[in-house]
Parts: C-alpha cells; structure tokens; sequence
C-alpha cells in the first residue's frame, strides 16, 4: 500500500526470526534436583573440607559500584607473600589464586593478608597418612575444633568499608571542609585533568625555546 | 456466498470491469510500501508524521551508562536523610552541641544540587560531587560539604 490517511507507520520486523533464538528451558526443576544433588554429593566427597574456597575481597569495577565490595577471584602473589603463604601450596589448600590481579591500594593489600592470615589461623590440615604426618599438617593435639563446609558462610564479605548513612558528630570538631569551597575544587580537578596534556606541551616549548636561545 | 450473487457476474462482458478506462487497474500506482516518502507522498508524510525523516543529536560509539553514573539529590530532600526521631531532635533544638553527617553516597547519591531551602541547623555532607548553590547554602546554614572519592 502507498501511504494513506493519518495511520501509525509500519514497523515490523518480518525477518527477525526469532524462534532461531529462542530457548525454551522445560528441564527447570528437574535441573534444579540435580544441581542440588551435584552438591550435596560434592559435599560428602570432599567432607570434612569445605566445598568452596578462600577468595578475596575486592572492590567493584566502575564509578558506579565502586563504593561496594565483594569477593573476587583469587588472592594476588603479593597478598601470599605477605601472609607467607608458598603460591604453590595455597592452591592446596582450599586458597584461590590470581596471579592476574595488581594490588593497587595499601588497605585493600592490607585487608587481604589479614584475611589470609585469619584464614591459616582457623585452617586444620590433616595429614594424609595418620602415620606419617609432614611437617605442614596440623599438630594432632590441635585436630579438633569445629569445622565447616562453606568458606563464604565463614568468610564471607562482611558489611562494607564505607560508613553508614547517617552519623553524628560533636559540633566542636566539625571537619574544616575544602580549601576556598568544595565546588571550586571540583572545578579545578577537572580543569586539571583536561589540561594536562596541554601544559605538558606548553612547559616543554618552553624549556626547547630557551634551550634554543643559548 | 455463492458465486450467483457476487458483483462480478453483473461486470461480465464489460470491457474493464469497472476499474475503469482511463485510470486502469493497475498493481500499486502510488508504489510499494513508504514509497515516495519524501517525494509524491511527502504531503502526507509531513502532515501526519513529522520528525519521519532525518536524525537528532550527537553519535556517542560504546557508549557506557556506568561511566555517567551520578544520581543527584536537592537540598530540600537532603533532610529526609536523617532518621525522623533524629531531625526532630534537631529541628526542636533537643540537639544543640553535635550536627548530623549525611553521607550521600551510601544512600545511593553521588551529587547534591541546591533547589530548595535547608533548616539553619549545621550539617556535614558527604558527597562525590555538589553544586555551587548547594555549597553555598550548606554553608550558610553553617555547615560544611566534604568530597569524598
């Protein structure tokens, strides 16, 4: 039809095909059982080790998030060597590595290694063979105590680092506040950072000219 | 209905049937589909669908919302932040010798903007960003804007 009258145009997609890309996901709850016996039956094999491991914890990616922690993929080598732990033994024992990620901050560096250590404190290494334990195996004195089967019930991502909403301070020491006002000193941030480029160039004409002078 | 009934019993025997001689019955006179949008039909097309044809704006490839993430909130909803018994101590004038922190960015907001009017209560702010205005009325009710990462 040619275009008549005062009608909505048409704009349907007659080619979109999409029952190619449709998938339809019937199994559900028989998944579900069997994702829930996959588990259980992991549980009984690895008992009495717990079934997940020791992950750190990290800091969202993107302005947007990064005000929320959580648990990341694998401690660093750096955050190993300063708990003291072998990179090739933590793998071992129940410890997730990543030789992939920088520790880019002293606090979260800091928060790592003490989670590390928290986690060899509370860890119980039963020897392979009862008798012959090595010397990494715990002591058989110290066997005992209680264990658990899920890493992230125990160590999970507490709440995060970032203060609460809302507190209270005593009126005498209230914060002094940005230098000549917080709105300026945004400005100047940006103004800085979009000029870097330019006052670079700038300050090494300079230098050239007057290296050119003498 | 039966074929008896149908008009085109009675156009039998006529040259053209009724679509007449001139004109002729043809497929699609006009063209097929938007055929002629912005030429032998563009009276209809600007009368009944303008905005059919051509683009607005700029062209931003990859663009990522995350990246622009900076939810604002007014000076005049800044003290529904604190809890209710608490703002009522303040507003009262219970509370004298300490100032509630309002930390913005754990409620979700990045930036503070400064539509509206504050009490003349102190108050320190915790924010990524803050309006000029905001600033200045913070300040004036004798409080102070802190920027935090």
């Amino acid at each position: 039809m040619a275009i008549k009258h005062n009608q909505q145009i048409p704009n349907n997609h007659f080619r979109k095909q999409w029952q190619r890309r449709v998938r339809c996901h019937f199994d559900q709850p028989g998944k579900k059982v069997t994702r829930r016996l996959a588990r259980r039956a992991k549980a009984a094999a690895v008992a009495p080790r717990p079934v997940d491991k020791l992950r750190p914890i990290v800091r969202c990616p993107t302005i947007k998030y990064n005000r929320r922690t959580r648990l990341g993929r694998g401690f660093t080598l750096a955050e190993l060597k300063a708990a003291g732990i072998p990179k090739l033994y933590a793998p071992t024992i129940g410890i997730s590595v990543d030789a992939r990620r920088q520790n880019l901050s002293e606090e979260a560096l800091a928060a790592n290694v003490e989670r590390l250590k928290e986690y060899k404190a509370r860890l119980i290494v039963f020897p392979r063979k009862s008798n012959k334990p090595k010397k990494n195996d715990t002591p058989k004195d110290q066997q005992t105590g209680e264990t658990t089967q899920s890493i992230r019930a125990a160590f999970g991502v507490g709440p995060s680092p970032i203060a609460a909403g809302f507190s209270e301070i005593a009126k005498s020491d209230l914060p002094q506040g940005v230098e000549g006002g917080a709105y300026k000193a945004l400005r100047k941030a940006r103004s800085d950072a979009r000029l870097v480029g330019v006052r670079e160039k700038r300050a090494k004409e300079k230098t050239e000219a007057e290296n050119a002078k003498k | 209905m039966p074929t008896r009934f149908s008009k085109t019993r009675k156009h039998r025997g006529h040259v053209s049937a009724g679509k007449g001689r001139v004109g002729k019955h043809r497929k699609h006179p006009g063209g097929r589909g938007m055929a002629g949008g912005q030429h032998h039909h563009r009276t209809n097309l600007d009368k009944y669908h303008p905005g059919y044809f051509g683009k607005v704006g700029m062209r931003h490839f990859h663009l990522l919302r995350n990246h622009y993430w900076s939810p604002t909130i007014n000076i005049e909803k800044l003290w529904s932040l604190v809890p209710a018994e608490t703002r009522d101590q303040y507003v009262s004038g219970q509370k004298k010798d300490s100032a509630p922190v309002i930390d913005l960015l754990s409620h979700g907001y990045a930036k503070l903007l400064g539509k509206g009017r504050l009490p003349e209560i102190p108050v320190v702010v915790r924010a990524r960003y803050v309006s000029s205005e905001a600033e200045r009325k913070i300040t004036e009710a004798g409080g102070v804007v802190e920027l935090v990462a």
